[in-house]
């Protein structure tokens, strides 16, 4: 047994012991957690909030249509080319528009697509190749081209803001970050413990 | 403060044109949730290579993690409570991010994909447990103390491990905050203290785990020798390491911040107990990790551990100071000092303190020498106490420094 008792894995920590040996928290029912289960119902969740948020496909494209007719200029294959790389990437009918919402949405404000938002795709969609990525980023920086990055930026920022929203709870709280160590005291004081191996050459003779 | 309290407060629905009232404290505000706990970032495997996917699929879970934190942060104050009281599954959710993230002296560092996620959860967890220590949250918002009391302590919302996990997480880079949501805990709920001492045995048994660990047990027998059973693997050593840092910087900080703690621990005698640890176990960890940085091999991990192992030193003095300091300093230097406590009563119990542990002779040097005895004499001296009886200890430890060839640090003591 591990000395700090309770789990087989995880740090090493003090309050494992505690919570397995000391009668003074609540004992959880680890048979009940049952992540699959769990993840499916945050998927079904995400898809019910992204169907029901203000930034859905059918608005995206409305209204950059709409931005496209203000600056002279005809989109549609630009949008249609998102919604291409939507439909191979997630063949199901329901999905292929939070697809293309979501290729739309991580591809607007940047000019090279960052990995932690490539990541998010992964997440999404699976193994996607990044040739389509890369096809559906090219057509949404196109449009960002031609009707101005800025405008593109406030267009869906107040798609975003039709959301409803709420003050958090400590929003003006100040936490420390995960940071660097403390300050220690002077280690030198303490008595070298470390006492330098000698091997002796000598041998015994009888 | 204006309106009732939320454990007498009601709230009227309507519902199909009938009206309710319904406790704001009720079951039937919650919505039952499910919710994911904190897995520490997947590491490489021994090729330097991540499983497939792994990086993603835990990226994913994070942000479920994270949706949900701001969600309850975000519930209005009487739903918020609800929820808290009535919903065990947020607890088992904040428990496996307070103990299983990431502390500064853990070896694992977060790369650049992980590190913004696991941030913004630590901030959340946190500003979760600070709303839940908070009985007057707006003029409006606000919980009658003796009831908030009660909540936290009976539904489990705090215990001592928790408060153990807060302050070693969020301590070093939220002193302020935490010293005083600690404190407000405990002034609210003195129950808290009671399970302090109730785990006194069990912190006993964790010391004991580790001397046994390293066959340096008060009852130990020991091995034949050349026999293996008595040698220990390095990974063995790292979890030793580890778990001692953890065990002592964890009540470095609880003492710390909130130092009316260390009452309990000089109850059980704590000190003592922690001194005659540190002689058995502190040698015999540095010996065998030097043992293992002569191998080529291992030299790196060995001497990472060994610089572990100092920290550890240094938390286990700081603890042993905190609750010397609490018992035989402390009290005449606060004015609200009850007049029963005179400065002989301080000395008394310093010098029975320091005349037990006088005798762990790695022990006292190293305090000695962080710690400097002139200091506590002046200090006594200087509110009128008699120091004939520190004289002796002066003397035992003079002649422990001059046994261990230490004698430049004597100049220090006088």
């Amino acid at each position: 047994m591990a000395p700090h008792g309770g789990r087989p894995v995880g740090p090493p920590r003090l309050t494992s012991f505690l919570r397995a040996y000391a009668n003074v928290s609540r004992k959880g029912n680890e048979d009940d957690y049952d992540l699959a289960q769990i993840l499916a119902i945050k998927r079904e969740q995400r898809r019910q909030r992204m169907k029901e948020s203000g930034v859905t496909w059918p608005r995206i494209k409305n209204q950059v249509e709409h931005l496209g007719r203000e600056n002279g200029v005809n989109l549609d294959c630009y949008l249609r080319e998102v919604a291409e790389v939507a439909r191979q990437v997630a063949p199901e009918l329901d999905t292929r528009d939070e697809a293309a919402t979501l290729l739309f949405t991580v591809s607007h404000d940047h000019a090279v697509l960052p990995v932690k938002h490539k990541l998010k795709l992964h997440q999404m969609f699976g193994d996607v190749k990044p040739y389509l990525l890369e096809r559906a980023h090219k057509a949404v920086r196109n449009v960002a081209d031609l009707v101005g990055e800025e405008e593109l930026k406030e267009m869906m920022q107040n798609l975003q803001n039709d959301q409803e929203t709420t003050t958090m709870f400590g929003a003006n709280i100040k936490v420390g970050k995960l940071g660097p160590p403390p300050e220690l005291p002077p280690m030198d004081k303490l008595i070298n413990l470390q006492k330098v191996k000698v091997e002796s050459k000598a041998t015994l003779r009888y | 403060i204006s309106g009732e309290p939320l454990d007498k407060k009601f709230i009227t629905e309507n519902t199909k044109g009938l009206e309710k009232r319904i406790p704001a404290l009720h079951i039937g505000w919650v919505e039952k949730g499910t919710y994911i706990k904190y897995d520490p970032p997947p590491l490489p495997d021994d090729d330097g290579i991540l499983p497939p996917g792994a990086r993603e699929s835990w990226l994913e879970q994070m942000e479920f993690l994270e949706q949900d934190l701001q969600n309850l942060l975000n519930l209005p104050h009487h739903r918020f409570w609800s929820h808290v009281v009535f919903d065990t599954a947020i607890h088992e959710c904040l428990e496996s991010y307070i103990t299983s993230g990431p502390r500064w002296y853990d070896d694992d560092t977060l790369d650049h994909y992980s590190q913004p996620i696991v941030e913004s959860i630590h901030k959340l967890v946190f500003l979760i447990y600070v709303r839940m220590a908070t009985f007057k949250e707006s003029k409006t918002c606000h919980i009658t103390p003796s009831a908030f009391g009660d909540i936290i302590y009976d539904n489990f919302l705090f215990d001592i491990c928790k408060l153990l996990d807060i302050c070693v997480l969020y301590g070093p880079n939220n002193y302020a905050l935490i010293g005083k949501m600690i404190s407000n805990i405990f002034a609210n709920q003195p129950k808290y203290y009671d399970d302090l001492e109730q785990i006194m045995s069990s912190m006993n048994m964790a010391l004991e785990n580790i001397e046994e660990k390293l066959n340096v047990a008060e009852n130990y027998i020991p091995v034949a020798l050349g026999s293996s059973e008595g040698e220990l693997s390095l990974a063995d050593l790292h979890d030793l390491t580890l778990y001692l840092l953890d065990t002592f910087y964890s009540l470095q900080m609880l003492l710390s911040l909130h130092p009316p703690a260390a009452r309990v621990f000089h109850k059980a005698s704590f000190e003592l107990r922690l001194s005659a640890c540190y002689e058995r176990v502190i040698p015999s960890l540095v010996e065998n990790l030097s043992d293992w940085s002569q191998e080529p091999d291992h030299a790196l991990w060995a001497t990472k551990l060994i610089q572990k192992v100092q920290i550890a030193r240094a938390s286990m003095l700081a603890t042993f100071r905190y609750i010397l300091h609490n018992k035989c300093i402390a009290p005449l230097n606060t004015s609200d000092k009850p007049v029963s406590i005179t400065v002989e009563e301080c000395i008394e119990k310093f010098v029975q303190v320091m005349s037990t542990c006088v005798e762990e002779r790695v022990f006292i040097s190293d305090y000695c020498s962080l710690y400097p005895l002139s200091k506590e004499t002046e200090f006594y001296q200087q509110h009128g106490g008699d120091i004939t009886n520190l004289s002796f200890i002066t003397d035992a430890v003079q002649s422990v420094l001059l046994e261990m060839g230490l004698s430049n640090d004597l100049k220090e003591l006088s």
